[in-house]
């Protein structure tokens, strides 16, 4: 009887038909490519009314930033690491608030960081006095004696290549840190990862002709059964390439996995050894051999006592016990906490050897980094009851930041702090001498001496945006707030001491606002234009590309930012392709000033434009993402095609890449020279 | 009628390429229901189950060729739906918000019901018992499944039992 109970009551519960037509929709653009959804935050009434919105129309609101700000001015948006304020009175771990906010000191770790732990995950049990964890930089053992294993027969001599052309690299925010993708070049070869089938193809490309060198597999898991590994990305430096993928053959603990390979000899990589850590994979990072991994890991059942990695994040390397996070790496967020954790670990790719590793409870999901810090930003989500029983909705209205300082030799938990309002993506966040600027949509208005107790039901009614400039520990020292009311951030771009950035609704001012003096930040003008951008690009000095939509179909726009007090669209073009959203990944985009080419996918065609200042946007080539032939008798194009497909050049020739294979083209009249096919 | 309206639109759109056997708006309207009530399951609210609804078949649209067969589907999407649904477990506003739905659960429950019981068991062991009695998998599939022996789900299951039995009453005791 408990089996046909339990069947009738569990049948009762089912998605309701605005759930489900929403998800379809959604499905849907994404299928077509038009849109990146965020994760999360999507059922709120705030959401579907911006989803309702006809009408999308565009502001940018340019801000110069001044970095001898020095006055704090406006105070209103920052939230104090206040503890228990919002919470209700019968919070389970109320006890808990108090603890993490009295002990917590991101120089160090706590002293009973165990208490909190103990307590934190309801164990009964004392640690302190068995500390754990791998021993201080050890595992650095001798890279020529570590594990390798040929993966293929070394039956080709590599030929030796002149010296390296000019080539590109992935459109990266920050210039020195490296970003993964799934398609890389060093110059000589085209590196390509497929994500289907887990496999790695090095191609050998040499003044447009293409020759296959090798291809492995490089799967982060030996369960046979069904695969549930995946890979994601890959980095090419010097003389090493790494994947990164993610195992979650064991469903309760997903790891993220970076396998190294020795390519100094392209076409016999071998494998040196893995590393992996906890969790599930948020971003990655490459500033010189070092690499940067971020996962975030979520634990959710009653911890075992005597087994760690219930409650621990784990390290893990090839031909090395498996580790728990060392205690004294373990640090802690104030105010509310999940029980979820953001790992950040550093590896020398070079020397195959682990650097440092830190966690702190409280998870993560964006990631900007620069050559001297990381910051990660943590979206909360907050609940908001009609009564003490009924959940109204759900949103977020705080970004968490933290702050690590990054060396080659370590890492430090620098800082922590938190803003008012929710970012877009890593482009919201930047840092320039000193200063961290990061812009948010707010839900509501922020008005000064506000604390972080809000009205509901003014925030669920507007929302508006926000720039916070704060300082290397986080603390708040500027900011404009409510900008662009009912508006929502749709791109953003920082360059040197200036800032720009896109909000959209019905109505299309353009914002040019000037913040040189940090206490009283100025409206310069308002300019009206069709469209909006979605991507934001440095071209030139003076010269802003902006890449986005009118009309549903892709737009160009190159605006004049050489006058803050008078941005002016220069030139724009309309591509009459449906619009794919080339912003909702910045590493598919091909930018190259020198080269005279702005590359981006469109829903059927791969784009090249030119931009010149006499006659603005001209299209250069419209490259088929397939070229029918023998192999490919009749194929059709697939959203994985699109998504995919990377433009990169090497010397005179263009590389058109994806899944499926290569075509090479001449960069000067985009003449075919070869086709590759996988 | 909007609804179907948006159902029909994306067939026409679909662009499903060589490899992609399968159609995600077909399998949104097979399994839509079933990955919502993991995720109640998982969760324990509608609220986070609306998200990870949405979250797993915006996988599915992007992964839709990795699936290499009608059969792979299933697992796939039950696998999709306990990841996701992992982030949204273990947090404190979570156990906040689970304290409520106790209320919210009477409101749409008879007295006697035996849901609340199997929301109050452990992660592993109330998936385990959503797999066994709702889908009908086999010890042997739940284990193939989860990639977790078969051991493991025997004694999780078994626990699972002994705890019901002594959170029910009358009829609901055979477990």
């Amino acid at each position: 009887m408990f089996k046909d109970n339990f069947i009738k009551e569990l049948s009762k519960i089912t998605p309701d038909d605005g759930t489900k037509n929403y998800v379809l929709r959604q499905m849907n653009e994404v299928q077509k490519g038009q849109t990146k959804v965020k994760t999360r935050y999507r059922f709120t009434k705030k959401t579907r009314s911006f989803k309702a919105a006809v009408a999308t129309v565009l502001c940018i609101c340019i801000i110069a930033l001044s970095t001898w700000i020095a006055a704090p001015s406006v105070n209103s948006g920052i939230i104090t690491s206040s503890v228990s304020e919002g919470v209700p009175a019968n919070v389970t771990y109320s006890g808990i608030y108090n603890l993490f906010s009295s002990i917590y000191k991101v120089q160090e770790a706590p002293k009973n960081v165990w208490d909190v732990i103990e307590k934190f995950f309801g164990l009964n049990f004392s640690l302190s006095a068995a500390p754990f964890g791998c021993g201080a930089a050890d595992g650095s053992a001798d890279f020529s004696k570590d594990v390798t294993e040929d993966i293929t027969d070394a039956e080709t001599s590599s030929t030796v290549l002149e010296d390296t052309e000019d080539y590109s690299t992935t459109n990266r925010q920050v210039n020195d840190v490296d970003e993964a993708d799934i398609i890389k070049t060093d110059g000589k070869y085209i590196y390509t990862l497929n994500n289907e089938n887990d496999m790695v193809y090095i191609t050998r490309a040499d003044k447009g002709k293409l020759k296959d060198a090798v291809m492995f597999s490089a799967s982060m898991t030996e369960a046979a059964s069904i695969n549930y590994s995946q890979v994601e990305e890959m980095y090419v430096s010097s003389d090493r390439l790494i994947v990164i993928g993610t195992d979650s053959s064991d469903y309760d603990n997903t790891v993220t996995k970076s396998l190294i390979y020795d390519i100094s000899d392209p076409e016999n990589p071998k494998f040196k050894k893995s590393f992996a850590q906890s969790g599930n994979y948020i971003s990655s990072r490459l500033v010189g051999d070092v690499l940067y991994m971020f996962t975030d890991k979520a634990f959710y059942d009653k911890p075992i006592e005597d087994d760690v990695s219930t409650y621990i994040p784990m390290l893990y390397e090839t031909a090395a016990p498996d580790c728990p996070i060392p205690e004294n790496n373990i640090f802690l967020f104030s105010g509310e906490i999940d029980r979820s954790y953001l790992i950040v670990t550093s590896v020398d790719c070079k020397e195959a050897k682990r650097i440092d590793s830190k966690t702190t409870l409280g998870g993560g999901d964006t990631v900007y980094a620069n050559t001297e810090s990381v910051y990660v930003a943590a979206k909360e989500t907050s609940y908001h009851y009609l009564t003490d029983s009924i959940l109204l909705e759900k949103y977020r209205d705080t970004t968490r930041l933290i702050r690590f300082g990054i060396d080659k030799d370590k890492l430090t938990a620098a800082a922590e702090g938190a803003v008012r309002g929710e970012i877009l993506n890593q482009f919201s966040m930047d840092e320039h001498n000193g200063y961290f600027r990061i812009v948010t949509t707010v839900a509501g208005r922020i008005t000064e001496g506000e604390s972080t107790k809000k009205s509901f039901a003014s925030t669920l009614s507007e929302t508006t945006n926000a720039l916070f400039v704060l300082d290397r520990d986080l603390k708040q020292v500027g900011s404009i707030v409510n900008l662009a009311p009912d508006e929502r951030v749709y791109s953003v771009r920082f360059i040197g001491d200036y800032g720009y950035f896109v909000t959209y609704r019905e109505v299309d001012p353009l914002f040019s606002v000037d913040i040189s003096d940090p206490k009283s930040p100025k409206l310069l003008s308002a300019l009206k234009i069709p469209g909006f951008s979605e991507y934001l690009h440095p071209y030139d000095d003076g010269l802003l590309l902006g890449i986005g939509k009118e009309d549903n179909y892709v737009k160009l726009s190159m605006f004049d930012i050489s006058d803050p007090s008078m941005v002016l669209e220069k030139d724009k073009l309309i591509c009459y392709s449906s619009s794919y959203s080339t912003a909702s990944n910045h590493k598919a985009v091909l930018v190259n000033k020198e080269k005279n080419i702005i590359g981006f996918a469109g829903s059927d065609d791969y784009f090249i434009y030119s931009y010149d200042k006499e006659k603005g946007f001209v299209q250069r080539a419209k490259l088929p993402y397939v070229i029918k032939n023998e192999q490919n008798p009749d194929y059709s194009l697939s959203y994985s095609d699109v998504e995919n497909t990377r433009g990169l050049y090497i010397g005179d020739y263009f590389y058109l890449c994806n899944l499926r294979g290569i075509t090479s083209y001449s960069i000067d009249d985009f003449e075919l020279v070869t086709q590759y096919s996988f | 009628m909007l609804f179907f309206w948006t159902l029909s639109s994306m067939e026409g759109q679909c662009k499903t390429g060589e490899n992609a056997l399968i159609d995600p708006a077909a399998a949104f309207e097979t399994y839509s229901d079933m990955v919502y009530r993991l995720a109640f399951i998982r969760t324990g609210n509608k609220a986070d189950a609306d998200d990870i609804l949405s979250e797993v078949f915006l996988r599915l649209v992007k992964n839709v060729h990795k699936i290499k067969s009608e059969e792979h589907l299933k697992p796939w999407l039950i696998r999709v739906t306990l990841n996701c649904s992992n982030s949204f477990l273990g947090s404190i506003k979570r156990r906040r918000q689970t304290e409520y739905s106790e209320a919210d659960r009477a409101v749409f429950m008879e007295e006697n019901s035996v849901l609340p019981a199997v929301l109050r068991l452990p992660e592993h062991q109330k998936c385990i018992v959503y797999m066994y009695y709702f889908e009908g998998y086999s010890v042997e599939e739940i284990s193939k499944i989860c990639s977790v022996p078969v051991g493991t789900v025997k004694s999780r299951l078994s626990r699972a039992r002994d705890t019901l039995r002594l959170e029910l009453k009358g009829e609901n005791l055979d477990v």
